[in-house]
């Protein structure tokens, strides 16, 4: 599994328990009006992909409060570097 | 207490209350909390008599606290949900409560006669008691597992609330169940401001509540802040009433004050600082966004030893029921709490040093949740942590040593589900692994543990 699957699949269980039966999340999706998490489901969120992917993207600069939908989650844990508008060509 | 009682009748028309249990004022107030002398009269709770209250805060809860207090009783506030049934009823027979008054709704309530236990009255109880004196009784987490039954003397508690401060309408976010929350209630009502009341904590209720009650005060904590932001809700909601947020029971993340402060750039944000067993201190943050605060005042008298915050307070705690006193000969209190101490002789919370576990601003500690795990079976030994957590500040994980062999997914799964029944949520370990090795050595390193 790559690091967008794993955090899908921690993401996913927790959601199962808190929302009922759930296959899909949508990208767009608001982790806590949507999807109905709490602080406690979070936590162990970051906790269980910490102990899975043996990273934690918030314990240091980025903060947490700027995570608020599925997509912000999964950019946190595996950066898409999108190519600068206008750059040259690498050397 | 009686002067809590006039004080409510003074301030007739003003508005006391609105939220969960709708609008009262103070003297609507004043005329429930003297229904319910009369149907304490009725009931014959006498002076001295311990009664567990359990619901959310609302005017008729409010009106029953006020009552026991003008009566001379020892208030016990349970939440609803948090213990867990089982646990509760430990606490309403450690506090040797005589009735449990129960709320169902703001205005539906059942009471029962419990019988106390058959040890005798605790000595604290007893000199309460015969001094005629209203009692209140907090549980704190104790390092051992078992919780602390903390007596606190009312009118001490509350005398220190009659300096005059402006009166505000603040959210009451902290159940009656915390030091906190009791803080909150009892400021806001002896200053003649408006408690606004909404029993459910998430961001969009608090911002429903800010936006329609028109809130000047958010009493909270960092990881509520952090949920807040996250959420996003405050987006949707007119919060342009809010004055002042409060944050205490946890240290708080740099980087979250700086997020909240970009948020709402006109409040202002003030640390909070109290134990159950000191009351809430005096305190003044330096800035908006600065963890730097000046502690003490008002009777409160701290000091730094070794690096750790020492506690002299005026409403310090009688006792505890079930444990022998913390505090030294002079009445200073070690509160465990690392601070760093600037130049200007601001201080600056670090942490813990002690082995609880701080979950959102609740305490846990590792033994009570070690003894739940060694009851699950297949578990031959255990050691409970925590772990840091950018949302709530820590998070409890636990290392099982396995009799027999268990897959790792269905494993978490069934011990976590056990400890949902046996433990309040945020004591529930987010995380549990299992050693390849035996945690004896591991466990004879470290003070404390389960037995």
């Amino acid at each position: 599994m790559n690091k967008r699957d794993t955090v899908k699949a921690a993401l996913l269980e927790i959601v199962n328990e808190v929302a009922g039966p759930v296959e899909h999340l949508d990208e767009d999706q608001l982790l806590v009006d949507q999807l109905g998490l709490e602080s406690l489901h979070l936590a162990r969120l970051v906790a269980v992909l910490e102990m899975e992917l043996d990273t934690d993207p918030f314990s240091d600069t980025l903060p947490i409060t700027s995570v608020r939908t599925v997509g912000d989650l999964l950019q946190a844990y595996d950066p898409v570097v999108l190519p600068r508008l206008g750059a040259g060509e690498p050397s | 207490m009686d002067w809590l009682l006039s004080q409510l009748q003074g301030r007739s028309g003003a508005e006391a209350m609105v939220g969960h249990g709708g609008r009262v004022t103070y003297a609507e107030l004043a005329e429930r909390t003297t229904g319910w002398l009369a149907e304490l009269t009725r009931l014959g709770v006498a002076a001295g008599e311990s009664v567990a209250v359990v619901g959310n805060a609302s005017p008729n809860m409010v009106a029953l606290f006020v009552a026991l207090a003008v009566r001379g009783a020892v208030v016990v506030p349970l939440a609803p949900a948090d213990p867990p049934r089982e646990q509760r009823e430990r606490r309403i027979a450690a506090a040797h409560a005589t009735r449990v008054v129960e709320f169902s709704g703001p205005d539906e309530w059942t009471v029962r006669t419990v019988v106390a236990p058959d040890a005798p009255t605790p000595r604290l109880l007893a000199e309460l008691a015969r001094s005629g004196e209203a009692g209140l009784l907090l549980f704190s987490s104790g390092s051992t597992g078992e919780s602390k039954a903390v007596l606190l003397s009312l009118p001490r508690l509350l005398d220190g609330f009659r300096a005059s401060s402006r009166p505000r309408r603040t959210l009451q976010f902290m159940a009656l169940d915390h030091i906190g929350g009791v803080n909150t209630l009892f400021r806001s009502l002896v200053a003649g401001g408006t408690v606004v009341t909404e029993p459910q904590r998430t961001p969009q209720h608090a911002c429903e509540a800010i936006h329609r009650h028109g809130v000047q005060v958010l009493p909270t904590t960092p990881t509520f802040l952090n949920m807040l932001l996250l959420s996003g809700a405050y987006r949707n909601y007119d919060l342009s009433s809010l004055e002042l947020i409060t944050y205490g029971t946890e240290p708080m993340r740099e980087i979250t004050l700086a997020h909240a402060a970009r948020v709402f750039p006109h409040v202002r944000f003030k640390q909070t600082y109290g134990l159950t067993e000191t009351g809430i201190l005096p305190t003044r943050s330096i800035s908006s966004n600065s963890l730097q605060m000046d502690v003490g005042g008002r009777g409160f008298r701290t000091k730094v030893r070794d690096g750790v915050l020492w506690i002299n307070s005026p409403s310090a705690m009688l006792g505890y029921l079930n444990a022998p006193s913390p505090f030294d000969e002079e009445g200073w209190l070690n509160t465990g709490d690392a601070v760093e101490v600037a130049e200007d002789g601001t201080l600056r919370v670090l942490g813990r040093l002690s082995t609880l576990i701080n979950v959102g601003g609740e305490k846990v500690s590792p033994a009570e949740v070690e003894n739940v795990l060694l009851r699950a079976g297949n578990v031959s030994d255990v050691i409970v942590t925590g772990r840091s957590n950018a949302v709530t500040g820590q998070i409890v994980t636990a290392t099982v040593e396995l009799v027999e062999p268990e897959e790792k997914r269905a494993l978490n799964r069934r011990l976590r589900q056990f400890c949902t029944e046996h433990l309040p949520p945020h004591k529930v370990p987010a995380v549990i692994t299992v050693s390849d090795t035996s945690l004896h050595g591991e466990r004879f390193k470290r003070m404390g543990g389960a037995v």
